[in-house]
């Protein structure tokens, strides 16, 4: 009994090699004695598990924060001081010929070290403190926009106060500022030249909307130092930055562009859904979605589409179709459709799932770690006997809580996600590695195999940054297991973060708000979610210049790819799963419409060629290239477009849902191009929508649109 | 840049560590106060650290560093106390139910006095494994036991709860 019994406890911990693991549970099977002991210390385990862990609440004084930073500084600004000084040495020189120069042309300042000067004038003839008050002003608002502009202006190479003195002092070159805003700096040695703020923030910045529009500022500019000093420093907006910690990448709204300027549109598809779900979170919750959220491609993307199933070889079928475009009266839409194979759950493949379940502290409330549960339980009833799961787990270490069990054993699988608590804070880095082997380990053959990251976006990394933790990945995706990637909660909720990681392991990103989706993802789409039908799926159009003068593509914004990626089968893209379909608008302009491009110089060296009639029947050329799952090298499909864009008269019928999603999605972020469109356009649109979530729609449009009324 | 990825690997070493840090220095010194101190000393060595060869294993090098730091403290100021009853002060885990919350706590609290009957060694590693969750590997790391000794102490530390806890549940 002793020589198992070292076994047993590394079993009971997990933390048992393979080897031993198999030797230990030959014995378990035939002998009682130890069976009855693993079952009782599970139990101590389990008791323990549940009743130890704490929430880590206390934190260090902003002291010991700023000794520690002002440390770290120290120690590594060695390659940095080399640059301060260049800089430095560059302005004072500059600062220098500015002086010579206005001795010999007094009239004439030199602008340069003038407005520092004069910014440093406003600074200390200036300061106005800005009074607490619960809800800015419009005014207030206003002064605050010019603090923090010019505080972000403001220069960060220090300038010595002895080389001011020197220079006259006119009065400041731009107009008399409104109720003079300012900072009280304190120039010179205090000055840290990475920190603008050097502990001025909290004087400075006194109400919470304001230190929350600076957090704001700061984060769009990418002060990253003065962020985290703002940050750590300041609880009260500490505790505002993590009631509202949701993290939406900034990206600039794709713009028109002619067609003789640039004939070839390249992007990768996306199936993610995340967007979507987002949107309706807010809406649900009464409040307009952060415009930086919406990614209208997600949007499109939610809904389900009648395209035709795919006939030949290709694990996928095109379709096309053109439609007048309701918002801008001179374009034309064409909508680009892609539909995947549908595939029977009899005939899908084998699976090999790992659950990679966030379990930390902050997973603790009732819409995180319980509701997550569920949605497991969901998935595991719609499993075939013969699949696999497994479940490991990251919350402070990572820990394999099951090992992959076939599914004909339901209730072992339940009762290991039943006895799942949260608690601890969490290392992702170390649970991927654990998952990822796990799944090799147990991998199928020509089967599906898969780890399935459910988090609520509050993924610290342990010992590697982001960055690192996205390589993990890639290197990862490479051994043929799949990650897909499932948000849950609200707050904390890292959405631009995950959705690169879904994008690198090749997986889809889901964002599961309520039970619903839950039951979208893991039942009725099951084996979209779970089986890749095609990889790295890119599409490039092509448009005939003698029809089209300019395009816009709607969405697809964090997809473009350069022209010569299309063909490069190294570069990164999409996935298809079963029964998926992939949605995308283009905004045409027609020939012989204004150009409303910005108009790019004709080349010198090469000069247009003449048009042929060959293609003028043809409005544009689509081709797709694509992957089996399991094989490296794209095939390409080529789908021509004919017909008479100026001819387009109506708004198609079948477009109909595409194009409503579209013009709210656009309303939504207040995009430049939505022209006419307004609520009731695509409430108008949406006329006569019958399926469930169609009608969801109606009712979140009808949502938005009360809110902005009252907004006003 | 490798100075760049130092200062950003501080900072987040900082975001991710501060607190399971001072949770974890309070059960060898007791006060805040002092354990603030262990846990800025730590910071500081890391600051001082060469990153190159401490970036791979952040989290068991910090711990180790404020465990030596703790213990010499301690030693120093001679109060070698049971690890024990600073934890029971602090609220069991957030988001649960005020039921739930009195119940938890008071799975903490029984918890923690089934804990005081064990030896320092058991004590220890118990609050390693399953407050600080780390592997057996880190444990091994950051007390300097071999991992096949942590193994045998978690083994008879839980052996010797085992009946406790078996009437708990017997008596539910």
């Amino acid at each position: 009994m002793n020589k198992y019994d070292e076994l047993l406890i590394q079993y009971l911990h997990g933390e048992i090699s393979d080897a031993d693991k198999a030797i230990f549970e030959k014995e378990l099977e035939t002998n009682t004695e130890l069976q009855k002991e693993l079952e009782e210390l599970q139990n101590v385990d389990a008791f323990l598990s549940e009743s130890l862990p704490i929430d880590f609440e206390e934190s260090l004084p902003p002291q010991s924060h700023a000794k520690i930073l002002e440390t770290a500084r120290k120690k590594t600004e060695k390659s940095r001081s080399l640059w301060f000084y260049i800089s430095r040495a560059a302005v004072v020189s500059a600062a220098c010929y500015a002086v010579v120069f206005s001795w010999f042309l007094p009239e004439k300042e030199s602008t340069f070290s003038l407005n520092s000067k004069a910014k440093l004038n406003k600074m200390t003839e200036y300061n106005l403190e800005l009074k607490d008050a619960p809800v800015a002003e419009y005014e207030e608002l206003e002064i605050l926009e010019e603090a923090v502009e010019d505080f972000i202006a403001m220069p960060t190479v220090e300038m010595d106060v002895k080389e001011q003195s020197s220079l006259t002092a006119p009065p400041p070159p731009s107009p008399a500022p409104p109720i003079g805003v300012g900072l009280t700096g304190t120039v010179g040695k205090d000055m840290e030249p990475s920190s603008k703020f050097a502990g001025n923030i909290q004087r400075e910045f006194k109400s919470a909307p304001a230190k929350l529009k600076l957090y704001k500022k700061l984060k769009q500019e990418k002060y990253d130092d003065d962020l985290f000093f703002l940050q750590e420093s300041d609880k009260q907006i500490q505790t505002m930055i993590e009631n509202s910690n949701e993290a939406y990448d900034h990206f600039v709204e794709n713009d028109f562009i002619n067609v003789s300027d640039e004939a070839l549109s390249t992007f990768s598809i996306d199936v993610d859904t995340a967007s979507y779900s987002n949107v309706r979170r807010f809406l649900n919750r009464g409040q307009m979605p952060p415009k930086g959220s919406i990614r209208i491609e997600e949007m499109i993307n939610y809904f389900k589409y009648d395209y035709d199933t795919p006939k030949g070889e290709a694990p996928f079928a095109v379709n096309l179709a053109l439609s007048k475009c309701p918002w801008n009266e001179k374009a034309k839409l064409v909508r680009i459709g892609l539909k995947g194979q549908e595939i029977e759950r009899s005939e899908r493949p084998k699976a090999n799932l790992v659950f990679l379940l966030d379990v930390s502290g902050s997973m603790n409330s009732q819409n995180k770690l319980p509701f997550l549960k569920k949605s497991m339980k969901l998935l595991l009833n719609n499993l075939n006997e013969e699949d696999k799961v497994a479940i490991v787990v990251y919350a402070g270490a990572s820990g394999l809580v099951l090992p992959s069990t076939a599914c004909s054993e339901r209730g072992t699988i339940m009762s290991a996600l039943d006895r799942l608590s949260a608690g601890g804070s969490t290392n992702g880095g170390a649970g991927i590695d654990l998952a990822y082997r796990t799944a090799i380990g147990n991998f199928i053959e020509d089967g599906i195999n898969r780890v399935i990251l459910c988090t609520d976006g509050d993924f610290n990394v342990g010992n590697t940054s982001h960055s690192g933790l996205v390589e993990q990945i890639q290197k990862n995706a490479k051994t043929g297991v799949f990650l897909s990637v499932l948000g849950f909660g609200m707050g904390n909720y890292k959405d631009s973060r995950l959705e690169k990681l879904a994008n690198k392991g090749n997986g889809i990103y889901g964002y599961i708000d309520n039970y619903d989706e839950a039951k979208k993802l893991f039942v009725d789409q099951i084996n979209g979610s779970l089986l890749t039908i095609a990889k790295d799926v890119k599409i490039q159009v092509e448009f005939n210049p003698q029809q089209v003068a300019s395009y816009r593509l709607v969405g697809y914004e964090n997809r473009k790819l350069n022209k010569q990626d299309f063909n490069d089968d190294k570069k990164d893209a999409g996935e298809i799963g079963s029964g998926h379909t992939v949605t995308a608008l283009y905004e045409l302009i027609p020939v012989g419409s204004e150009v409303v491009a910005p108009k790019v110089d004709e080349l010198k060296y090469q000069p247009k060629s003449q048009e042929s009639d060959k293609f003028i029947g043809e409005i544009m050329n689509v081709k797709v290239r694509y992957k089996k799952p399991d094989e490296d090298k794209s095939k390409l499909l080529q789908f021509p477009l004919k017909g008479d864009l100026k001819a387009v008269g109506k708004v198609s019928e079948e477009m109909k849902l595409a194009t409503s999603v579209a013009t709210f999605g656009m309303i939504l972020r207040d995009s430049k191009y939505k022209g006419t469109a307004d609520y009731d356009m695509v409430l108008k649109l949406a006329e006569g929508f019958s399926r469930a979530e169609e009608k969801e729609f109606v009712e979140l449009v009808n949502k938005a649109k009360r809110l902005s009324i009252m907004n006003k | 840049m490798n100075n760049k990825d130092k200062l950003e690997g501080i900072k987040e070493a900082l975001h991710l560590y501060e607190k399971p840090l001072l949770c974890f220095a309070k059960q060898y010194v007791k006060s805040s106060q002092i354990a603030q101190d262990v846990v800025q000393d730590s910071f500081i060595k890391l600051c001082q650290a060469d990153w190159q060869k401490v970036r791979k294993k952040l989290k068991p090098w910090l711990f180790t560093v404020c465990r030596n730091r703790a213990l010499e403290i301690i030693r120093k100021e001679k109060r070698m106390t049971a690890l024990d009853d600073v934890t029971l002060q602090t609220r069991p885990a957030k988001g649960v139910t005020p039921d739930a919350a009195v119940q938890k706590n008071d799975s903490l609290q029984l918890a923690m006095t089934f804990i005081k009957s064990l030896n320092n060694n058991e004590q220890e590693l118990i609050k390693l494994k399953y407050q600080q969750q780390l592997s057996y590997k880190e444990i091994s790391e950051i007390t300097g036991l071999t991992i096949s000794n942590v193994g045998v102490t978690l083994h008879s530390a839980l052996k010797k709860l085992r009946f406790k806890i078996n009437c708990l549940e017997v008596t539910k």
